[in-house]
């Protein structure tokens, strides 16, 4: 979907002050912006099932424009609609129990070695290296997954994935840490030295 | 030092690479679906006509305010009253002339001064 000329300069937050006043434009620019980046939010987020992903989306764009005026415009918009993204995530997997229960424990304390990790996921096909991303995302809590996809995904910083989890910070770098730490376990079946 | 810089730097790659594999530019992953986008719409407009009514409504009362001042609502309202109490007057007065003598003799006896013993010619008529 292109964006439409006259609202691409605008920000987040004054198109939601024009869809307010019903311009269906800022509505197109809106979801030009964000809908596609949010179609692959919903599609990790639950584990690649593409028709809930795109249920999840079109909730979440009618929920917009059926209530716009529930934004608060001294909020970022960008924050505003993944916490709503994020919460609607929670509830699906409430309900239909979609995140795999039983995830691998990996030790704590250890570190990442990140030189090593860079080296050999940069050396392995790219989309090996996406299945065994993608596999690892799926076996992830929800909340380590969303913090992750946040993360490299929408390179949001981690005060901002903090806002969105409704957590502290720390809780967010413990979650990234995690989930890195699973890649590397996960990715040492690679390494031809191990 | 240098090795906390390595460490860093290191850092900085893998976010880097990371940030490459999970862009959504090139995930592979389905486009956002644009069947429901002619619903939103219509929901878009329909509150472009509710704003119009509210505009409608919110402009008719700003003219009212501009307009009607506290001393003009006093003044209006002193002479609606008076205008009242005159035609009440009115209305009393053709009333009772027009009523029977029977009730002209009450009414006289009853705003003459004499004393209250009075009343006796009223009951025994």
């Amino acid at each position: 979907m292109k964006s439409s000329n006259n609202f691409s300069i605008s920000t987040d937050e004054e198109l939601m002050v024009l869809l307010n006043k019903g311009e269906v434009a800022a509505f197109d620019e809106l979801y030009a912006r964000y809908g596609n980046r949010l179609m692959v939010y919903f599609t990790r987020m639950l584990n690649f099932d593409t028709i809930l992903a795109q249920d999840a989306l079109q909730d979440l764009f009618m929920k917009i424009v059926e209530a716009p005026e529930r934004f608060d415009s001294n909020r970022s918009f960008k924050t505003w609609i993944f916490s709503i993204a994020s919460n609607y995530c929670k509830n699906v997997y409430r309900h239909r129990n979609v995140v795999l229960q039983a995830h691998e424990e990996i030790e704590n304390e250890r570190t990442v070695n990140e030189n090593a990790f860079f080296h050999l996921a940069n050396k392995m096909d790219s989309s090996l290296f996406k299945n065994l991303l993608n596999e690892t995302l799926n076996s992830l809590p929800l909340e380590k997954k969303e913090a992750f996809i946040l993360k490299y995904q929408e390179d949001k910083s981690i005060a901002e994935i903090a806002l969105i989890q409704n957590c502290p910070e720390g809780s967010v770098k413990s979650r990234l840490h995690y989930t890195i730490k699973m890649l590397e376990t996960r990715l040492k079946i690679f390494d031809p030295q191990n | 030092m240098i090795l906390k810089i390595k460490a860093m730097e290191n850092k900085n790659q893998l976010d880097d690479f990371l940030k490459e594999k999970m862009s959504h530019l090139n995930s592979g992953i389905q486009g956002a679906p644009v069947s429901f986008l002619m619903e939103a719409r219509k929901k878009v407009i329909s509150r472009q006509k509710e704003n119009e009514k509210q505009d409608v409504f919110f402009s008719v009362a700003r003219f009212l305010d501009l307009k009607i001042r506290l001393p003009y609502a006093a003044v209006f309202i002193l002479a609606i009253g008076a205008a009242s109490m005159y035609i009440r007057k009115e209305n009393t007065m053709s009333s009772a002339s027009e009523s029977s003598p029977y009730l002209v003799n009450i009414e006289s006896a009853r705003s003459t001064t004499v004393l209250s013993s009075i009343i006796t010619f009223e009951t025994r008529h």
